[in-house]
């Protein structure tokens, strides 16, 4: 036992001796002019918030009646978002029409950007949150909630190093309490520092441009288990995948269903346990292998390696820049070709790692390999970093989770 | 009568600052995520450092936040596409076999065993302290510790890829 003791010790002493040497931190003097702006910005929203309080409510009106906003209605002819319906296996992506995708480059063709405003109905909304019932869950949202770019913050106090944090995961329509107008399954996160991570399952009705209206809370998961994948069936049954517990290599996955009885979200039947399908194994090639500012047009190669194909791909984008300016992620953009608008960077983008963008595309063939080219842009305030480039394979009713073997490449970021 | 404040913030990040981004590496296994993440918890201590400085350990504040940082990115990762798998699945810059072997053996390790371990032998952590930011009891971290280490002693007895000289 002693020696697998010192074993261990000795390498992670190697690992840290190895290591140290290669480390580059941006530095104290970074540090304070971060904090700097911060706290400049700090006082530009308190600002903007007052505005924002005086001019929004005739503003946002204007907006939802240009916008039609108010989402598919009585009659549901709109075209309802990100979910697809139950049991398909449709070719990718025909269940969400793209008004901006085409066939682009080599082959890789885009589908939709995932966070899309059109493709994400609930994220800029107030709505009532059910309260989350675990312990720890007291700084979580309760009650009327503003949610913005689908996502929610709050600082409890300043000397603790959490903040909370909700945000609108996954959002599926359909008509769940049959009353012939459609509703919206949300599920909805919140984080409280490392110890508290839960989601719900909450469902949402609206007519025209009402707001959202609490349906009821249709699904909680035990400590440490997720919900996720709503899909309303035609019969008005949501059907959600929990997975769990979290934090352990090999999770469980399996399916559930509730249906509403006039008052509220009961079970039906018994949850399915789903076996994991093994992943579809991808890999990445980029050129060039940096991304220079103040724009590149990056050829992104994807090879299936695997011996079967998943319904459709998703290649995200995750920035690591040296320019530590809170929200800074935003200066960058990524526009794939067949897009005519950047890509739409998920959540408010503050933080150190918090934001991604995702762009959905159509499968590859197993053997085959397909490109695709996009061009990303940032401002020569950025003097360095890495953009983080990751492809999975999503399969439809599985979740991302389990069929996500790809591959991911690190490209630095070189100030033009 | 609270303790006089650590004065400078500078000495404290020079002197820790890299200590604290090996953990989060053999973590994250992402170097300029952990530095990244690092460098974002000393920001958050500067912003607050009047009442930081006079805690009796802000570096054991900055760890957390880091750690903290570290988890919840790793969560936001799981949850927001699925993107779980570890990034040294795919190519990592220069790593040593020695290097290699040790971080594929963190892999296997469940998230709360691999953080005991690594704060155990990186952070110096005792088991009371590892116990306080786990917000778990100190036999759980015990216990957590002899599983961690025999797992990873059991991949580390395997024979090591050679190593090239040229």
């Amino acid at each position: 036992m002693a020696d697998s003791r010192d074993q261990v010790s000795v390498a992670f002493t190697e690992l840290a001796v190895s290591v140290m040497p290669e480390v580059r931190l941006p530095g104290v003097e970074a540090a304070h002019a971060t904090v700097r702006r911060r706290r400049h910005r700090r006082v530009a929203v308190l600002a903007a918030v007052v505005a924002v309080v005086l001019l929004v409510p005739s503003a946002a009106f204007a907006l939802m009646r240009v916008r039609g906003d108010a989402g598919p209605d009585i009659g549901g002819t709109s075209a309802p978002p990100p979910s697809s319906p139950t049991g398909t296996a449709s070719p990718t992506g025909s269940a969400t029409p793209s008004a901006t995708g085409s066939p682009q480059g080599d082959g890789l063709h885009v589908i939709r950007d995932a966070y899309a405003p059109d493709g994400r109905p609930m994220d800029d909304a107030l709505l009532e949150i059910p309260a989350f019932p675990s312990p720890g869950a007291q700084h979580c949202p309760a009650g009327e909630t503003q949610y913005t770019h689908g996502g929610w913050q709050y600082e409890v106090a300043q000397d603790t190093p959490e903040n909370v944090s909700s945000s609108i995961e996954e959002v599926a329509t359909g008509d769940v309490d049959r009353d012939g107008s459609t509703d919206w399954v949300a599920v909805i996160s919140c984080e409280f520092g490392p110890l508290t991570y839960m989601n719900q399952v909450v469902a949402f009705t609206k007519h025209g441009n009402e707001p959202y209206r609490l349906l009821g809370q249709v699904f909680v998961p035990d400590t440490n288990y997720l919900a996720g994948e709503p899909d309303v069936a035609t019969d008005g049954v949501i059907r959600l995948s929990v997975t769990g517990p979290a934090e352990t290599v090999q999770e469980t996955y399996e399916r559930r269903s509730f249906q509403w009885n006039g008052s509220g979200f009961v079970s039906v039947g018994s949850p399915v346990v789903l076996p994991i399908p093994d992943p579809t194994a991808l890999s990445l090639t980029i050129t060039p292998s940096t991304v220079s500012g103040p724009s590149t047009m990056l050829s992104v190669t994807v090879h299936n390696v695997g011996t079967s194909s998943p319904d459709y791909l998703e290649l995200m984008f995750r920035a690591s820049l040296l320019d530590r300016d809170a929200g800074r992620l935003t200066s960058i953009s990524i526009r794939p070709e067949g897009l005519v608008a950047d890509l739409r960077p998920h959540g408010e983008c503050r933080g150190t790692a918090g934001c991604a963008w995702v762009v959905e595309l159509e499968p590859v063939p197993a053997g085959q390999s397909a490109t695709g080219r996009f061009t990303v842009s940032f401002p020569t305030t950025i003097t360095g970093g890495n953009l983080l480039v990751d492809i999975a394979g999503v399969t439809r009713g599985y979740g991302p989770r389990e069929n996500a073997a790809g591959g991911s490449l690190v490209v630095p970021l070189a100030a033009g | 009568m609270s303790p006089p404040p650590h004065d400078d913030f500078g000495e404290l990040y020079r002197s820790h600052g890299a200590r604290l981004v090996v953990q989060l590496y053999a973590y994250t296994q992402d170097l300029p995520l952990a530095e990244d993440l690092v460098h974002e918890a000393f920001c958050r201590a500067l912003d607050r450092w009047t009442r930081v400085s006079r805690y009796d350990d802000p570096v054991g504040w900055v760890r957390r936040v880091a750690w903290n940082l570290a988890i919840s990115d790793r969560r936001r990762r799981n949850r927001d596409r699925g993107h779980a798998r570890d990034l040294m699945a795919g190519p990592m810059p220069g790593p040593t076999p020695d290097r290699v072997v040790l971080l594929r053996a963190l892999a296997t390790l469940a998230m709360p065993l691999r953080r005991a371990v690594i704060m155990h032998y990186l952070g110096d952590m005792s088991v009371a302290e590892i116990a306080n930011v786990e917000g778990a009891t100190e036999n759980s971290i015990k216990q957590r510790l002899h599983r961690g280490r025999a797992a990873l002693a059991g991949h580390l007895v395997e024979p090591r890829p050679e190593v090239s000289n040229g």
